[in-house]
């Protein structure tokens, strides 16, 4: 009788269920409150990934050996690239604690000499591929890409995409761009010739995708340089022209010029929003179109990129500064000079006054005043708003 | 007491969320992670951790799905670290995450086999991004051909010498026949 009972009562069909949306009246505020001193305390601290129980160091580097396209690289050479010098002076490797994280046995070896050979290596195979696509461009511009695709950050950007940042056992947490891209540079000196160029195949050369050159090799003067290229081309003269402007006395005027080549040729056109700056964008338009670098260039990429003999590609190519006539300046500009101060205020505000206000005339903030009130249903005061709360003390 | 209280309302938050436009995002483009794909295609999915209770009865279809298939997608995917947590008396779960540091999780309670299999296919062909209303269903690395039309474009080379306003630029063009024209080509008889 009693276990009979007892069936009955366990059964699902006898359960209340309760509705758990529904507060009471001081429960509300009560959450409220306890959100509101959430927010202020903030963030809880970042933990890092190995701390987590679904974390086995072997396995992730055996994913990522794969993951990377370098499988056969054994685990003692992956562990050595991926260790930073500073991982033996932690206070718990020290202290030879069992497994510090993020895993593997502490060992003696460090990445400081596998940087070096790395960043030797993706250097020149870098260099090779730009030769290879920009024959025609100076060597100047090729030392400028592959200075910008082998800084920390856009080696970070690809090591923390491939996974890098939770595998490289270094001193400090989180990692630091530095520290992520050395176990890049780190990688390319453990592997072999050959997988180096399928690294800079794989993952460095696509970056140049969104590359803008121009920004990245900004000469100081680049019309006295597209003038002696060109010279040395056999053209006589090269002129800017203005070919359109518009709105010279508004906030933003446009200028269109072009360099022309013995009166006859565009070589390259460009807008800006004064004279001097449209001058300058034209005459680095010219340069990278003389350069070969325009918008319809096909980058070979994969295999079609890895089947391309890029051995032959080691000689650099020509320099600036033997091509320009030596009274051009070649160095690019200088942002540690400060900026030329604006006009003189007083001179801003007559020019205003008797050029740009007869022309535009007075604005219509007063005829407009409805499109500019905060409306009627905000007319109320801020008093209630600026009442103390437990909430707005900070 | 700072000039703009922060109030405790809900809709700051949201128009907050709305435009930061990340994790509560509802429409994008369609976006390459760190140009994977151009040269070569590595998976996004980095681990893939599934949890189980032995014993529970709404564990049973992710069970059948590690007895019999889970070892074989492992093989077939060297690049992803698979992980089986039997936890006592938990919900059944599958947690993903991916390359660019975020973490997907599908509660898989009471699921059957299949079902657990074909999420796990999804996990594998995401990217880690979340999914959105598409603004464009269309994307091109390589900017417009003929590039992007300003006031400037197809302006004839005749303004440039010429004084304005000049009658011959403010003329209407049309193809259609105005009257005038059909009454000079048609002249009444």
């Amino acid at each position: 009788m009693f276990r009979h009972v007892a069936q009955n009562l366990g059964s699902r069909n006898t359960s209340i269920q309760s509705y758990r949306l529904l507060r009471t009246r001081w429960e509300r505020g009560y959450l409220k409150d306890l959100y509101h001193r959430r927010q202020i305390l903030g963030a809880d601290p970042a933990i890092s990934r190995s701390s987590y129980p679904n974390w086995d160091y072997d396995s992730e580097l055996y994913a990522f050996g794969h993951r990377i396209g370098a499988p056969e690289i054994s685990e003692d050479q992956y562990i050595k690239a991926l260790t930073n010098e500073s991982f033996f002076q932690r206070a718990d490797v020290e202290e030879n604690v069992e497994s510090a994280q993020p895993g593997a046995e502490v060992g003696t070896e460090h990445n400081a000499e596998l940087v070096k050979r790395g960043e030797q290596n993706l250097s020149i195979w870098l260099k090779r591929y730009l030769r290879f696509h920009l024959a025609k461009a100076p060597e100047e511009l090729i030392e400028a890409i592959d200075s910008h695709l082998l800084d920390d950050e856009c080696l970070a950007g690809i090591a923390s995409h491939l996974g890098i940042d939770h595998l490289v056992r270094t001193k400090e947490f989180p990692i630091s761009q530095e520290s992520s891209a050395d176990a890049f540079r780190a990688l390319a000196g453990v592997f072999s010739d050959e997988k180096v160029k399928n690294l800079v195949i794989d993952f460095i050369v696509p970056q140049l995708v969104d590359i803008d050159f121009a920004d990245i090799y900004p000469l100081a003067d680049p019309l006295a340089v597209v003038t002696d290229l060109l010279k040395s081309n056999g053209v006589t003269e090269i002129e800017p022209r203005v070919l359109r402007s518009a709105g010279e006395n508004s906030a933003e005027p446009i200028y269109v010029v072009a360099i022309y080549a013995d009166k006859l040729k565009n070589v390259g056109q460009s807008a800006g929003e004064s004279l001097a700056i449209a001058v300058d964008m034209a005459a680095r338009e010219a340069l990278l179109r003389l350069w070969d670098i325009t918008s319809e260039k096909v980058l070979f990429f994969g295999d079609r990129a890895a089947n391309v003999p890029l051995e032959r590609y080691s000689q650099p190519n020509f320099s600036l500064s033997q091509k320009c006539s030596p009274g051009t300046n070649t160095n690019i500009i200088d942002h540690s000079q400060p900026v030329e101060s604006p006009d003189n205020l007083i001179e801003a505000v007559l020019r205003y006054r008797n050029v740009v206000d007869a022309e535009v005339g007075k604005s219509y903030t007063k005829r407009l005043r409805h499109k500019f009130s905060r409306g009627s249903l905000a007319k109320r005061s801020f008093r209630y708003l600026v009442k103390p709360k437990p909430y707005t003390v900070a | 007491m700072p000039s703009v209280p922060r109030v405790d309302r809900l809709k700051p938050i949201y128009t907050a969320a709305k435009a930061l436009n990340f994790g509560w995002r509802f429409s994008d483009f369609l976006k390459i992670p760190a140009y994977n794909g151009i040269s070569r295609y590595t998976n996004q999915l980095h681990r893939i951790t599934v949890r189980f209770c032995k014993q529970s009865e709404s564990s049973v279809g992710v069970r059948n799905f590690i007895e019999n298939q889970l070892v074989e997608i492992g093989r077939k995917n060297p690049s992803v670290v698979i992980y089986a947590q039997p936890v006592r008396n938990s919900n059944p779960s599958i947690r993903a995450e991916y390359g660019n540091g975020r973490t997907l999780q599908i509660n898989a309670k009471n699921m059957t086999q299949d079902e657990v299999s074909k999420d796990v296919h999804l996990l594998f062909s995401r990217s880690g991004e979340p999914v959105v209303k598409l603004e464009s269903r269309q994307s091109a690395l390589v900017p417009s051909i003929q590039g992007q039309w300003t006031p400037i474009t197809w302006l004839p080379t005749e303004m440039n010498t010429e004084q304005l306003p000049a009658k011959q630029f403010s003329k209407h063009k049309s193809t259609a026949t105005s009257a005038t024209e059909y009454i000079l080509q048609n002249p009444p008889k």
